[in-house]
């Protein structure tokens, strides 16, 4: 369907005036990011991509390019190069057209992503694969953005602000996956940790999940010191390790770690 | 767009195949791009992923003395550049710098400006250590045997000072956690670049790292009073 109306397209130059921006368009947060770069980058090459739009009687309803609306606007010019689609996509079709093309530019807000991403995952009898398919994204790219689609609507609203990564909601989303309180607690204090202390919050988390939020975050604090064991082997030690590398397919660091902790815990000095 | 200009990109996205600087690169590829002006086009020309090019028309955008640390080929990693480019001019080379000077990795770099972005106001060399100070600590435990004769060849009275003194003459006192002398093993915990310090002294002394102390010492007696030295 989305091919077939491309397909039928008409390009034409429209009035700017006649343009409605409307809710069609995918990225409802951050319209206004990046319009001034994107003037400059007009004036130095012109409009490198029509916008995308659907005629409604004299009007036009905006589907994709509303930063180019916005810059041309700014640039005072009084008209704008425009597929027409031939006719007014449904909900779907729109959601589609207008991130299909945002998500491989731009960077759109992930709220708005996983909003989309949702949408057409109820519709497509919760497939990740369809919805792939239909966004031309993998189907990891859709299950990331599945994982967080139940977080709370604060988690969103910090999400949409930028205060909070993908990645920090997935890791609030497994720290405290019923406890709406707590995961709004720890996204607070989580905005205002490093990328690292965010991390090891993720870790810590998971490992006490009865842990009180001062408590986990008093630990997220503390750098945790590893230490690594450099142990001299003998040549022949070295290729039985190299052999059991190759058959059982573990790293020498994981072997040698599975020769401790057998050997410790045979001579009682390693419970587990 | 001539083969040769082609072949130079191509070879040169490699970082350990790459003859031209970064900048030259990015040059290069901005020309391509001034005359495509679109990065999907530009992507397929120089087979590269248009994220990729997106990070290389960054770099000639950074700030000119920024530019000129990777015409020296001090950085040397694109996602470095792309990362520095996101931070305003006015930071750029206090941060490559410090990229330089404190051998900084990409996951640094990226933890850096991520926290940078979310605190405008705080200045550049705070968001640094503070972020360098949230990391976790990886910590290197060395085994250092001496042998049996070479000790024996060490003034009994003063051998754990002067096996300290060599040690910390090799690796310098702020990498090292911990010191300690058990009979004949000195045992060290040392910090990321302390233990490249003591890789390097044990490649140029042609010896495996555990024996390290002992080929040291062997080097000092040889030194004070040649072979024959005793106690």
């Amino acid at each position: 369907m989305v091919e077939k109306i491309i397909k039928n397209r008409n390009m034409s130059t429209i009035p700017l005036d006649k343009i409605n921006i409307g809710n069609w368009n995918v990225r409802t947060l951050d319209r206004e990011k990046g319009v001034d770069e994107l003037v400059e980058s007009i004036l130095k090459y012109g409009l490198l991509q029509p916008i995308v739009v659907f005629q409604e009687g004299d009007k036009y309803n905006l589907i994709i390019g509303q930063r180019r609306v916005k810059a041309f606007l700014k640039l005072k010019k009084k008209e704008i190069q425009a597929v027409i689609l031939p006719v007014k996509p449904d909900e779907e079709h729109l959601k589609i057209l207008s991130l299909s093309e945002n998500i491989h530019r731009v960077e759109v807000n992930r709220a708005d992503i996983v909003e989309v991403i949702s949408y057409l995952y109820n519709k497509h009898g919760k497939s990740a694969k369809e919805v792939a398919k239909i966004l031309g994204k993998s189907v990891p790219f859709v299950y990331d953005h599945l994982k967080i689609k139940d977080a709370p609507e604060e988690i969103m609203q910090m999400l949409s602000r930028r205060d909070l990564k993908k990645v920090d909601v997935k890791r609030l989303m497994e720290i405290a996956p019923d406890d709406k309180e707590t995961m709004i607690e720890l996204a607070k204090e989580m905005k205002k940790l490093t990328p690292y202390e965010r991390k090891r919050l993720g870790e810590i988390g998971k490992i006490k999940p009865k842990a009180k939020v001062k408590e986990l975050i008093e630990e997220t604090k503390k750098p945790r010191i590893e230490e690594k064991i450099i142990v001299p082997l003998t040549p022949s030690l070295l290729k039985s390790l190299d052999s059991a590398v190759k058959e059982i397919g573990l790293s020498r660091e994981e072997i040698a770690k599975k020769a401790l902790e057998e050997w410790l815990g045979n001579k009682g000095y390693y419970k587990g | 767009m001539n083969i040769k200009s082609l072949a130079k990109i191509s070879k040169g996205t490699k970082r350990k195949k790459r003859e031209i600087n970064l900048l030259e690169l990015s040059e290069e590829i901005n020309s391509i791009y001034s005359m495509h002006k679109s990065i999907v086009k530009v992507a397929d020309v120089v087979k590269l992923s248009p994220e990729m090019v997106r990070e290389f028309l960054k770099i000639i955008k950074l700030e000119e003395q920024v530019k000129e640390l990777i015409k020296l080929g001090l950085i040397t990693s694109v996602d470095i550049c792309y990362r520095v480019s996101k931070l305003p001019l006015k930071d750029q080379i206090k941060f490559a710098k410090q990229i330089i000077d404190k051998n900084l990795s990409s996951d640094d770099v990226r933890a850096i400006v991520r926290y940078k972005i979310d605190n405008p106001k705080m200045h550049i060399e705070r968001v640094i250590n503070k972020v360098i100070q949230s990391k976790d600590k990886k910590i290197y435990v060395a085994y250092l045997e001496i042998e049996e004769d070479t000790y024996e060849k060490l003034l009994e009275i003063n051998r754990r000072n002067i096996v300290r003194s060599i040690l910390t003459d090799v690796i310098p006192k702020e990498y090292i956690v911990f010191f300690e002398i058990n009979g004949r093993v000195v045992i060290v915990k040392v910090l990321k670049e302390g233990l490249q310090e003591m890789r390097n002294k044990a490649k140029e002394l042609k010896v495996p790292l555990a024996k390290l102390a002992d080929a040291l010492v062997k080097e000092y007696l040889g030194g004070i009073n040649g072979e024959t030295y005793k106690s």
